[in-house]
């Protein structure tokens, strides 16, 4: 078990300029101080509501924002500063899946292109090698290698969303992010996609960190989950864990919004009150008390820190003082 | 190739087609560069010889459409001036257009302070009216057709470069950028291969009434003799030769006068076509 990434009091915080001539500028804390591990062939589940930073954490992870502060380790080296010219080898490592088929590709070029860009960057497979190397990326993926002459134009949502796959293998990565990768598509495309990037982490023995805010796919597809909320983690467990018995009260209602499959079923709905706070302007103490049903005075004034409760799971909340130092 | 294939048969340059404005414009605009590009071949070489026993003849004694100053056909002059209009108002757009995008471009992909000094730029050029600022140009410089498509470049990149910026902060959010700065990609390859042609359209739209803009631009300064060297028969010189003969003559002003009409007018309706074909929520 070696730790591929790891995060140290990771944050991003935008500048929220308010108006035309902002004299205060505010702070939009979209990640807020987060620690995490994630280690060599898992896939680590990231949920959270719209808005809670989950995708930026993914991007800051890959350095494609630059944090404000903390670390970022790849396989123990130092990436945070890590100067341009390293980093873009770097980048052959990890790479991104996006959420929007329709934007990922860039319109005016071929699939081919698209895909065997990747490889002219890097050097891989010069010249007629090239063309090989992207038909079986593409067969890899299950589109046939003769789309390579077409336009994105010419593909639906899930066949794009296959070639922005094949895009991110081409460089031979270990870890991808996977930025809500089946959301924007039908449903009957999503199993497709799901099982697609299943069968491709067993083949090659990829690690991911799975973005999304669809429950029921995180649990199928996840080893771990991590649960966000305002730039912060506010808990981590193995997927059996955290589904099975979820501790933060934020966890909790999440998981009883989640629809069942079985009609008349057990149902005891946690409605949380209220919108998502702004992260410019976040609450005090712990970030989720105004809308926690469970929330006491400690909560309002005091910022809880992620404590490992039986061994392995994480919660960021007052009602769980952590295991006792031995 | 095959974009320009896939862009002939979408569904704004279906709409392009049933357009009859558009298609007007397309006719004018293709029969301009057709005839200032065969001109010479069309007139022969002596069309615009001096007859002065002809001076300032009326439509259909000699030619067509008449004789201007010393007997020269109108016609004739009429076609050399569509190859020179043609020339001053296709090279000056082209040069607007190129500096313009590459100074827009870079301004607004490289963001930050140096974006808001580029625009500051733009800003103070915009605020001066465009011609005003030709026709100083073109009065500094000696007379030259080199130096009025210089005098309405300097003026008219600007336009340019002001839609280009806006379109590449537009383009630059997308995650198709993104997946490229993923890949290691370098900021000059995607500003080449990912943004750039990712602008044309608009910028093309632009151009086509840029065309227009210039035509009517350099017949102005040719009118007010700033323009092209004495002798160069531009449609803005031969109206500004009509005027001494308004009376006498009046066909002089009009023919040239329906010239810069007809071509300005089917600049536009080309224009407002292209912008269909181009536009984004026709191409998905």
């Amino acid at each position: 078990m070696t730790t591929l990434v790891e995060a140290r009091g990771l944050k991003k915080h935008f500048q929220a300029s308010s108006g035309l001539f902002a004299g205060s500028k505010k702070v939009l804390r979209a990640v807020d101080g987060i620690d995490l591990d994630i280690t060599a062939g898992e896939t680590l589940g990231l949920v959270g509501e719209s808005g809670c930073g989950k995708s930026t954490l993914g991007r800051v992870l890959l350095r494609l924002h630059e944090p404000t502060a903390g670390t970022i380790r790849y396989r123990g080296e130092d990436i945070t500063g890590l100067p341009a010219g390293p980093l873009r080898a770097l980048r052959r490592k990890m790479q991104i899946i996006f959420q929007d088929p329709y934007a990922s590709l860039n319109p005016r070029m071929t699939i081919g292109s698209i895909v065997g860009e990747a490889l002219q960057i890097h050097g891989l497979a010069p010249g007629a090698e090239r063309e090989a190397r992207v038909a079986s990326l593409l067969e890899r993926v299950g589109l046939r290698p003769d789309v390579m002459h077409r336009y994105p134009h010419e593909f639906s949502g899930g066949q794009r969303q296959r070639v922005g796959i094949a895009r991110a293998l081409a460089v031979e990565p270990e870890f991808i992010v996977c930025d809500e990768p089946i959301s924007a598509l039908d449903v009957s495309i999503q199993a497709q996609v799901v099982n697609l990037l299943q069968d491709l982490q067993q083949e090659l023995g990829l690690t991911y960190l799975f973005i999304a805010h669809d429950l029921t796919v995180v649990e199928h597809i996840s080893t771990r989950v991590a649960v966000m909320y305002l730039g912060n983690i506010v808990e981590l467990a193995s997927r059996d864990d955290l589904y099975r018995d979820p501790k933060h009260p934020y966890t909790r209602a999440l998981l009883s919004a989640v629809p069942h499959p079985v009609p008349g079923g057990k149902k005891e709905r946690i409605a949380l009150r209220g919108e998502i706070p702004s992260p410019i302007d976040p609450p005090s103490g712990c970030k989720f008390h105004p809308r926690c049903p469970e929330a006491t005075d400690v909560c309002r004034t005091t910022e809880p820190t992620l404590v490992t409760l039986g061994g392995t799971r994480q919660v960021s909340c007052h009602l769980y003082p952590g295991d006792r130092p031995s | 190739m095959s974009t320009l294939v896939a862009l002939l048969h979408s569904r704004g340059a279906r709409r392009f087609r049933k357009s009859h404005l558009s298609m007007v414009g397309l006719v004018i605009a293709l029969l301009l560069v057709v005839v200032g590009l065969l001109g010479p071949l069309l007139l022969g070489p002596d069309a615009l010889a001096l007859h002065p026993a002809r001076d300032l003849a009326a439509p259909g004694r000699y030619g067509p459409l008449g004789n201007a100053e010393n007997g020269v056909d109108l016609l004739s002059a009429l076609i050399e001036g569509a190859r020179l209009s043609l020339f001053v108002a296709g090279l000056s757009t082209l040069v607007s257009a190129t500096v313009g995008v590459l100074f827009g471009a870079f301004s607004g992909f490289v963001g930050g302070r140096i974006d808001a000094l580029c625009m500051r730029l733009v800003d103070v050029l915009l605020a001066f009216p465009g011609i005003l600022l030709a026709i100083y140009i073109a009065a500094v410089l000696p007379p030259s057709v080199l130096n009025v498509v210089f005098a309405l470049s300097a003026t008219g990149w600007v336009g340019y470069a002001r839609l280009a910026r806006g379109q590449v902060l537009e383009v630059r959010r997308l995650d198709f950028i993104e997946a490229a700065r993923a890949l290691g990609a370098h900021p000059v390859r995607i500003l080449l291969r990912h943004i750039l042609p990712n602008i044309t359209g608009p910028v093309v739209v632009q151009a086509s009434f840029g065309l227009s803009t210039a035509i009517l631009a350099e017949a102005a300064l040719s009118f007010l003799g700033l323009g092209v060297p004495p002798g160069e028969p531009s449609w803005g010189a031969l109206l500004d030769e009509g005027v001494d003969h308004l009376l006498v003559a009046p066909h002089l002003s009009i023919f040239p006068g329906i010239c810069i009409f007809v071509s300005v007018l089917g600049f536009n309706f080309l224009g407002d076509g292209l912008r269909d074909v181009f536009d984004v929520r026709s191409q998905r």
